[in-house]
């Protein structure tokens, strides 16, 4: 009797470790991701959107990941996307950005409850060669087993070393307004 | 004079992205062939592929089609890890009822380059006759 005992408690001890090991390793990812971003002057709104954004979190620490080709920004002007690559993010030399940061409190999501989590997202954004902290707020909606983040906020270009040629200055802001939106993580 | 250039130049600030139907692509690669060069020497497979429109050959792995929004096409076998994503030109919708998973397609895109797969966007699907 104790034997079994000892058996079940050693069985029970073992399901919770690989339990504990399991909840831990949890990564969530999207290859789909969407990134907008948006230039608005007096003389000109534009905007361009990227599809095929990389995110990869770990809620149980809270670490986050994007990755975006810069060559993937789609414009509705092919001269604009030209000068985008071109002249102004340089795809060719620089062809991604990232942000690798912190989710506060993603520790305390829970992903089995229909629920919306206001958080807040730290890290470092990296693009055209320069690397600047952002701070973020973001939402993380669960509804029906599908977990959905978005977040707003807004990059100076001038931050990374980016030059808006004279001649169009008056098209093109400096500040941009980015909004991305993972419309679904799936689990790795 | 004067009018006419000014013509000529709005003409080109508004000129929209061409679909890639009549551009001749810069390579035709096997789908294997194009994840390996971005796998061994990504920086190599930049010079070669980034920016450029290539023909790339290879069984569909899968397809998510959202009609009327996006369709997406990964191409590669099914084991491998690394694969092309091609996402395809709003005018190519149609054309993917006639290809499943397992098909051997052929696709034309703009290779934006490599994150977990190698990534072409403005996709068409190059008929078999060509």
């Amino acid at each position: 009797m104790k034997i079994k005992h000892i058996q079940y408690s050693i069985c029970l001890i073992l399901s919770l470790c690989i339990s504990a090991t399991v909840r831990t390793q949890t990564k969530l990812f999207t290859k789909s991701g969407t990134i907008q971003f948006f230039s608005k002057t007096k003389l000109e709104n534009i905007e361009a959107t990227n599809n095929k954004v990389l995110c990869v979190w770990i809620p149980n620490s809270g670490d986050i990941e994007f990755a975006v080709l810069m060559k993937g920004f789609v414009f509705k002007k092919a001269l604009m996307q030209e000068h985008f690559n071109d002249e102004y993010v340089e795809s060719d030399r620089y062809p991604k950005a990232t942000f690798k940061g912190k989710m506060e409190g993603s520790s305390s999501i829970s992903l089995d409850a229909d629920r919306m989590y206001n958080v807040k997202v730290k890290g470092i954004l990296n693009m055209h060669g320069i690397s600047n902290e952002v701070s973020t707020n973001a939402v993380i909606r669960i509804s029906q087993g599908v977990i959905r983040a978005e977040a707003n906020f807004t990059i100076s270009l001038s931050d990374y070393k980016i030059k808006i040629p004279s001649i169009v200055a008056t098209n093109v802001s400096n500040q941009i307004s980015l909004q991305v939106t993972i419309p679904a993580f799936q689990s790795l | 004079m004067i009018a006419v250039a000014a013509f000529l130049g709005f003409r080109s600030y508004n000129r929209k992205l061409p679909t890639l139907e009549n551009v001749v692509p810069r390579q035709r690669i096997a789908a294997e062939n194009l994840t390996y060069q971005y796998e061994h020497d990504e920086e190599k497979a930049n010079r070669l592929f980034l920016g450029f429109v290539i023909q790339v050959t290879g069984q569909i792995a899968e397809i998510t089609y959202k009609p009327g929004v996006s369709c997406n096409i990964i191409i590669g076998n099914s084991a491998d890890l690394r694969r092309v994503s091609c996402m395809l030109d709003t005018n190519q919708f149609e054309k993917i009822a006639n290809y499943a998973v397992g098909s051997i397609i052929t696709i034309k895109g703009y290779c934006t380059g490599y994150l977990v797969d190698v990534e072409l966007n403005r996709c068409i699907i190059v008929s078999n006759e060509n």
